[in-house]
C-alpha cells in the first residue's frame, strides 16, 4: 500500500480523473473531498461490505421457495 | 440446455433466461452468468442461479410488492451499462434473504438488481444515501396469509447507509 502523508487543503490524484482532498480532522475523522467522473463509484467500504455479506447470506440453498411461496403467495 | 442447480437438480433451460452480470455481484465477483426462474408465474418468488457454481442461488422478488413506495434512480452509468433505453428494458428485482424462519426472510433494499430483458444483463446497483437497507423486513401487508406483528420487530434491523 502506498502511503502519503498531506497537510490539511493538500489533494491526491488517482490517475489523471480522480482527485482525493483532505478537508479536514477532527478528532478521530479525516475529512475528505472526491472527485472523479460519473462512471466512477465512490462509497463507504462498509456499504459494499454490508452488501458482499448479505449476497453471501442469501446465497445459501437451505431456504425453502415452497414454504416462502405459500407464507407470502397470492393464490 | 441444461443447467445444474443444488436446489432444483439439472433443469432444462431456455437460453434467453440467461443473464450476464459483467461485474459479478458483490460477494460473487467472478460469477458472471445468471439464469432467471420462475417455476410458478402465479407467485411472487423467483430465483437468479449462478451457472458457475450449482450452490450459489438468489431469491429474487418484487419488492414493489411489498413496498409499494419503494423509489430510486437509476444511475445514468448502470443505464448504459445494461443498455436501458426505455421503461420496458427496466426490471427491478430484490435478493431476498431467509431468516431461520420463513417469516423473518428480509428483502435487499439498498442494492436492487436490475435486469434488462430485451439486452439480458443485469446489475446489482448500490443506492448509497438512499437510506435503504440490506435487510427490510418481508413485509406481508399486501399479502394475505402472514402475520404482521412479528415482522415490525425487525424492522430495525441491517445496515444504514
Amino acid at each position: 500500500m502506498l502511503v502519503l502523508t498531506r497537510k490539511k487543503g493538500e489533494t491526491i490524484m488517482i490517475g489523471d480523473h480522480i482527485e482525493l482532498v483532505v478537508l479536514g480532522m477532527e478528532g478521530d475523522s479525516v475529512k475528505l473531498g472526491i472527485s472523479a467522473p460519473k462512471h466512477v463509484q465512490v462509497f463507504r467500504k462498509e456499504i459494499y461490505d454490508a452488501i458482499q455479506q448479505s449476497n453471501k447470506e442469501a446465497s445459501q440453498t437451505g431456504w425453502n421457495i415452497d414454504q416462502l411461496n405459500r407464507l407470502f403467495g397470492k393464490e | 440446455m441444461n443447467i445444474e442447480s443444488a436446489q432444483f437438480g439439472s433443469i432444462d433451460i431456455d437460453e434467453r433466461q440467461l443473464i450476464t452480470f459483467d461485474n459479478g455481484i458483490p460477494g460473487f465477483e467472478s460469477y458472471r452468468i445468471f439464469a432467471l426462474l420462475t417455476p410458478n408465474a402465479q407467485m411472487p418468488f423467483s430465483f437468479l442461479q449462478s451457472l458457475d457454481d450449482k450452490i450459489v442461488a438468489f431469491i429474487l422478488t418484487n419488492p414493489f410488492l411489498f413496498y409499494p413506495e419503494y423509489e430510486f434512480e437509476l444511475h445514468e452509468e448502470a443505464a448504459e451499462l445494461l443498455r436501458i433505453r426505455s421503461q420496458e428494458e427496466v426490471t427491478v428485482w430484490s435478493i431476498v434473504s431467509v431468516g431461520s424462519h420463513m417469516s423473518d426472510s428480509t428483502l435487499n433494499l439498498l442494492a436492487p438488481v436490475i435486469i434488462n430483458p430485451i439486452s439480458r444483463k443485469g446489475k446489482q446497483v448500490i443506492l448509497h444515501g438512499s437510506g435503504y437497507l440490506t435487510k427490510h423486513p418481508l413485509r406481508p401487508n399486501n399479502m394475505d396469509s402472514a402475520n404482521s406483528t412479528e415482522v415490525k420487530e425487525n424492522a430495525n434491523a441491517g445496515l444504514d447507509a
